[in-house]
């Protein structure tokens, strides 16, 4: 017997809802705007690894993929039943299932909360310090971005060069933001006001006080 | 000299307008049109507002952009290269704060434009003074005046303190 059919019709959360405690690899492919097919192999409720293409997700990874899974609304899905191989060291995920999904629940419900708040995904951060002390999945979103925030960058650049969803990444920027470890650049603030400038403001600060100071 | 522009901007109803016939030496050239949403007036504007101010000679074109964000295309267009930027929120409106915050993020993380922000309606009796509005902008707070935007003397006001910014001294005797 074969699980199968079309997120169309059984969304994501429901499908790996269903799939409980059973052992087997989960194919989802045909996605929209993706080329690659991915691959979760799920162990008596666990999610063991987690495969995009050819290439084994890093938690962080991961966790973006799932939640894009978790929002999308078409693409094919197949599950093979029985024990899934072993990933390579280091991409064991071993992640319970159920609370996967109850934190991605969470995680759409902020994320759907914050909507009006989000940033645009044009607005460059920076890091405003560099001492973190932050939960998963937040950390390990600093750990990737902090190289770019340091210099400053917009979720829509941090998303092209992490491969993260943009909505994702403007989710991680607004938590962190909260959170006091980014800040918006003030781009002004970054270059030096040349004199000549300032020679005009004073120019027309004195004009309108009518040359008094 | 390369013409000088200071840009006024902020969520609807600001006071955007307002403020650059308060400042202006000519009759301003608005682009109002009849809106096409709930947005708790009339008309708005929906392209650009302009005036003109000359200090000393210089001419200074004064641009506000459209409070609707179905125009915020405009936004970099009229920023770009500008003297400065004046972000106005009204203080009686702190449901528009949210929407004041990202445009000011969004143009000044992109542009490198000294700015104030002007809280409006600082006659009236409820409202959020520039102090609590510079806390939840995160800024410091000299760059938070209030103002009331159909007065000149308060537009001036605001303008003055965006070119101290600029050149690091404060003028005596104004604040």
């Amino acid at each position: 017997m074969a699980i199968f059919g079309n997120l169309r019709d059984m969304p994501f959360p429901d499908l790996v809802g269903m799939l409980g405690r059973r052992s087997g690899v989960l194919e989802l492919f045909h996605l929209p705007g993706k080329r690659t097919a991915f691959q979760l192999a799920l162990d008596r409720g666990q999610v063991v690894w987690i495969r995009e293409g050819s290439h084994y997700l890093n938690p962080l990874e991961a966790r973006a993929a799932i939640a894009h899974l978790f929002a999308l609304k078409e693409g094919a899905f197949e599950f093979a039943s029985g024990t899934p191989p072993p990933p390579p060291d280091g991409k064991l995920l071993g992640w319970p299932l159920e609370r996967l999904l109850l934190s991605l629940t969470t995680v759409v419900d902020e994320m759907a909360a914050y909507a009006p708040h989000l940033p645009d995904p044009h607005t460059r951060f920076q890091a405003a310090s560099l001492e973190v002390w932050l939960e998963e999945p937040l950390w390990s979103f600093w750990e990737r971005a902090k190289p770019l925030l340091e210099r400053g960058a917009s979720a829509e650049e941090l998303s092209a060069r992490l491969g993260f969803p943009l909505d994702q990444v403007r989710y991680y920027l607004h938590k962190l933001r909260l959170a006091g470890k980014v800040a918006p650049v003030r781009a002004y603030q970054e270059r030096q006001v040349d004199e000549e400038k300032k020679g005009l403001f004073r120019r027309l600060l004195a004009s309108l006080f009518g040359g008094r100071r | 000299m390369k013409p000088l522009k200071l840009v006024v901007s902020g969520p609807v109803g600001a006071g955007k307008t307002t403020f650059i016939q308060s400042l202006s030496e000519i009759p301003v050239v608005e682009t109002d049109e009849l809106a096409t949403e709930d947005i708790g007036k009339e008309k708005t504007t929906v392209a650009l507002d302009y005036g003109l101010l000359t200090l000393d000679g210089v001419p200074i074109h004064l641009f506000g952009t459209p409070g609707q964000e179905r125009f915020d295309f405009m936004w970099d267009v009229l920023v770009e290269g500008a003297l400065g930027l004046v972000l106005l929120v009204a203080g009686d409106q702190p449901r528009d704060f949210p929407k004041a915050r990202h445009i000011l993020e969004y143009l000044t993380s992109r542009h490198p434009v000294p700015f104030v922000v002007g809280v409006t309606r600082q006659d009236l009796p409820r409202v959020w003074t520039p102090e609590d509005v510079a806390d939840y902008f995160g800024l410091p707070q000299e760059q938070v005046v209030g103002m009331n935007a159909t007065s000149p003397t308060s537009a001036t006001l605001a303008l003055i303190r965006m070119l101290e910014l600029v050149t690091g001294e404060r003028w005596q005797g104004v604040w």
